[in-house]
């Protein structure tokens, strides 16, 4: 039994002195390798609704951000074996969650692709158009906007994959260029022109604003 | 986002109040059942058994070995039914036909001497068929060609072959031509062939002939036996080379519908001019 304390992780000991909410990322990371559900479960709910928001303002669909949200965790949890800790935690989860967010606009093209509308629609009008609004009525009162945020929403839906993440990330979560150039795999300066086109491409379809 | 970069960034008015309009966008959060679905999921796939990486190789040889396997089961069928009758189709002009013709071995040269030596003028004989076959001679014409042992070489319909004059090989003809050539399935004797008349072709005569081992050829309505396979029934049953074989089991060759084998087979044979009847048991 002695011996026993001595083997304990670093993780371990940290976890029975200090309250979870009080460990870095990196040390809940390490006691969730090592099999504390509750660290996770912190990890869940540190970052629950910011992959949330920030996955709603990619999609522009509550339901299908939740679920994404909730996938963004699962492959977290199967990955943190792989994971390094040479990046911030939240670089890495929001790499993630991008990562699916463009797997599933792909998915929606290509069922769009199918679909009878879709065949006669050129690659102009998707671009200049927007997508048709979520109508469904969101769980929450508090997700209730009014008019110019829907329309913001909706603008911000239907940029072009490659411009949408770099705004929302940095206008909408206000992560710092070097973060979306991380989280995003791409040079600074790609970043940055990107984030420029995409805010002139915003401005353009919302210039009734202007 | 950090202060001190925001006002670094150089922004125009419109700029800056676009990124203040997506600032101000009210943020949405996470159902208060986050928690219990992200648990619910991991869960679920660690319930989930595992695949392992020849799982995915599967996926991909377990169709295609099914699909070899049907392929090489119709191609072994396609054989079998080669072999069972007439599935082959060759294209030969006539030179070739000629050519091979006029290679074709002479009776002398294929009667084995055991059956020259029992040659005689009565010829009775038995012959003990290995198994019986019902043939249906309706459907057993694949052409009309009174010159089955030529048809077979490729020879054309009106140049019957005459084994002792080769004169009218003559006139072969470069046309090339589609033709049949009737193989005897000792596998599955019962074979049916389409055919617009209702009495038996030569050439299917011949091939059940020579399942007993009777080499013949086509004479009028009649067959000529060419020569006698070596260790057959035939020669066991004294059938001899230059026997006529007018009818089988009392029935003329040319009203031949169905033929059945098996022992007891009577063969009415003239010899030599002599009319017999010999019974084949």
């Amino acid at each position: 039994m002695a011996l026993d304390k001595f083997e304990k992780s670093h993780a371990e000991v940290l976890q029975s002195v200090v309250p979870s909410e009080k460990l870095s990322d990196h040390q809940l990371i390490e006691a969730t390798k090592s099999g504390d559900e509750d660290a996770f479960a912190e990890i869940v709910n540190r970052y629950r609704n910011q992959i949330t928001n920030y996955l709603y303002r990619f999609l522009n669909d509550y339901e299908e951000a939740v679920d994404l949200s909730q996938e963004t965790f699962v492959r977290v949890y199967f990955a943190l074996e792989r994971y390094h800790t040479e990046y911030a935690f939240s670089t890495y989860i929001y790499r993630i969650a991008t990562n699916l967010a463009i797997s599933e606009l792909r998915k929606r093209k290509r069922r769009k692709l199918l679909s009878l509308t879709g065949l006669f629609q050129t690659e102009e009008d998707n671009d200049t158009e927007f997508q048709p609004p979520d109508e469904r009525n969101l769980p929450d009162e508090d997700l209730l906007e009014d008019e110019q945020s829907r329309t913001i929403a909706r603008a911000i839906s239907t940029l072009p994959d490659k411009y949408r993440a770099p705004i929302v990330l940095r206008d909408v979560e206000g992560k710092s260029y070097e973060e979306i150039a991380t989280i995003l795999e791409l040079g600074l300066g790609t970043t940055k022109s990107r984030i420029s086109r995409a805010r002139g491409l915003l401005k353009e379809k919302l210039k009734h604003y202007f | 986002m950090n202060e001190q970069e925001l006002q670094s960034e150089f922004l125009s008015a419109d700029e800056e109040k676009l990124r203040g309009m997506c600032a101000n966008l009210k943020r949405v959060s996470a159902p208060k059942n986050f928690d219990m679905r992200v648990k619910a999921r991991i869960a679920a796939h660690q319930t989930q058994p595992v695949r392992s990486p020849f799982f995915g190789f599967l996926k991909v040889a377990a169709p295609l070995a099914l699909l070899m396997v049907v392929l090489g089961a119709i191609v072994l069928m396609n054989l079998n039914s080669g072999n069972q009758f007439a599935s082959s189709q060759v294209t030969a002009s006539y030179a070739e036909t000629a050519k091979l013709q006029a290679n074709l071995p002479t009776r002398d040269e294929i009667v084995p001497p055991s059956v020259a030596r029992n040659s005689g003028p009565n010829a009775n004989a038995e012959i003990e068929t290995p198994r019986t076959a019902n043939v249906n001679m309706d459907q057993a014409l694949a052409s009309r060609d009174n010159s089955s042992f030529g048809r077979i070489f490729g020879a054309p319909k009106t140049d019957p072959i005459d084994p002792n004059n080769g004169s009218s090989r003559d006139s072969a003809s470069t046309t090339p031509r589609v033709i049949k050539s009737p193989v005897f399935n000792q596998f599955n004797p019962t074979v049916q062939t389409p055919s617009e008349s209702n009495k038996a072709d030569m050439t299917n005569i011949i091939s059940f002939l020579q399942f007993y081992g009777i080499i013949a050829i086509s004479s009028g309505n009649s067959l000529k036996v060419q020569s006698i396979v070596s260790g057959s029934q035939a020669e066991r049953s004294d059938i001899l080379p230059n026997d006529i074989i007018e009818a089988i089991n009392d029935v003329n060759l040319n009203e031949i519908k169905t033929i059945h084998i098996n022992n007891g087979t009577k063969l009415d044979i003239v010899r030599e001019r002599i009319r017999t009847e010999k019974t084949l048991k």
